[in-house]
């Protein structure tokens, strides 16, 4: 899946922002939830220790790095690149380090659901020290 | 100083983590991976089979563009369930399931060379010859290890 829709994300428009004032105060308000990174498939753009900002509940779009709950454990949660977006709303998640060693997304685990994306990756928080 | 405000943040209060999954050899295995992919051929299959073609030349591109998608896809995916069946054969099953379940290499032989049919055909007898096969295995893995897991599909 997620062929040939021309969507796979160039490096170059990978990078993402580090969280400006409107970010932090749309984090005081609540508008934001923080996570931070575990694991290396998303590098170069995020790093295992760094810490972003996410906008929950938000719509994703191709590009776009989404929060989303892994569909074999549901107890997990995933941070992966957009790639592709079908008819019916379900959605195939790539990594951005996809030749890395045991990487997994939707290459192994198929297209998620809409309803199994719960967030969009708004800035970064921190990188991890 | 606002890293710092933030580094003292974490501490205090940690965030939740989200995993840029990578997989060791976890020894976690799980049939569903095989049935979302199954799930997938026989969806493509019925939509290469439902696909109509327009007369008109702009709708010929389209419906040549739609039907090479679904092909790909179809392929992709027949090629990932034989790869998750094979890993469960030759990594997860052991000799003593081979004694409880003694048509168990038959089974995923005969769901391998399905795998391979869906790929090459557009046949949907055969995707859901899959499906079946892919539900056997499903019931066999999970009574060796002593659970009773019922059988869904996403559609």
């Amino acid at each position: 899946m997620g062929y040939g829709n021309g969507n796979d994300c160039p490096p170059e428009n990978r990078a993402i922002s580090s969280a400006s004032w409107g970010e932090y105060a749309q984090w005081l308000v609540g508008r934001r939830r923080r996570f931070v990174v575990r694991e290396d498939s998303m590098v170069p753009t995020l790093r295992s220790g760094d810490t972003v900002l996410a906008a929950m509940g938000a719509r994703v779009q191709l590009g776009d790095i989404a929060i989303a709950t892994h569909p074999l454990h549901p107890n997990m949660l995933l941070i992966k690149r957009v790639q592709d977006i079908f008819d019916d709303g379900s959605v195939y998640l790539i990594s951005d380090n996809t030749h890395g060693p045991n990487v997994r997304d939707s290459r192994h685990f198929g297209v998620l659901t809409a309803s199994g994306i719960i967030g969009r990756v708004t800035s970064r928080l921190a990188t991890a020290t | 100083m606002l890293n710092n405000a933030i580094a003292l943040l974490n501490a205090w209060f940690p965030p939740t983590e989200v995993h840029a999954h990578c997989d060791g050899p976890c020894g976690v295995y799980d049939p569903s991976a095989a049935r979302i992919t199954a799930e997938a051929v026989l969806s493509m299959t019925k939509k290469i089979v439902a696909l109509e073609e327009p007369s008109d030349a702009a709708g010929k591109v389209a419906y040549a563009n739609t039907l090479s998608r679904y092909i790909a896809i179809k392929e992709e995916q027949a090629q990932k369930t034989k790869d998750d069946l094979l890993i469960l054969w030759t990594d997860y099953f052991k000799p003593v399931h081979l004694e409880a379940y003694p048509d168990l290499h038959d089974t995923f032989w005969k769901a391998a060379k399905l795998c391979s049919a869906c790929k090459v055909e557009v046949s949907q007898q055969h995707a859901e010859e899959l499906m079946a096969a892919v539900e056997k295995i499903h019931g066999i893995f999970w009574a060796t290890k002593g659970r009773q897991v019922a059988w869904f599909t996403a559609s």
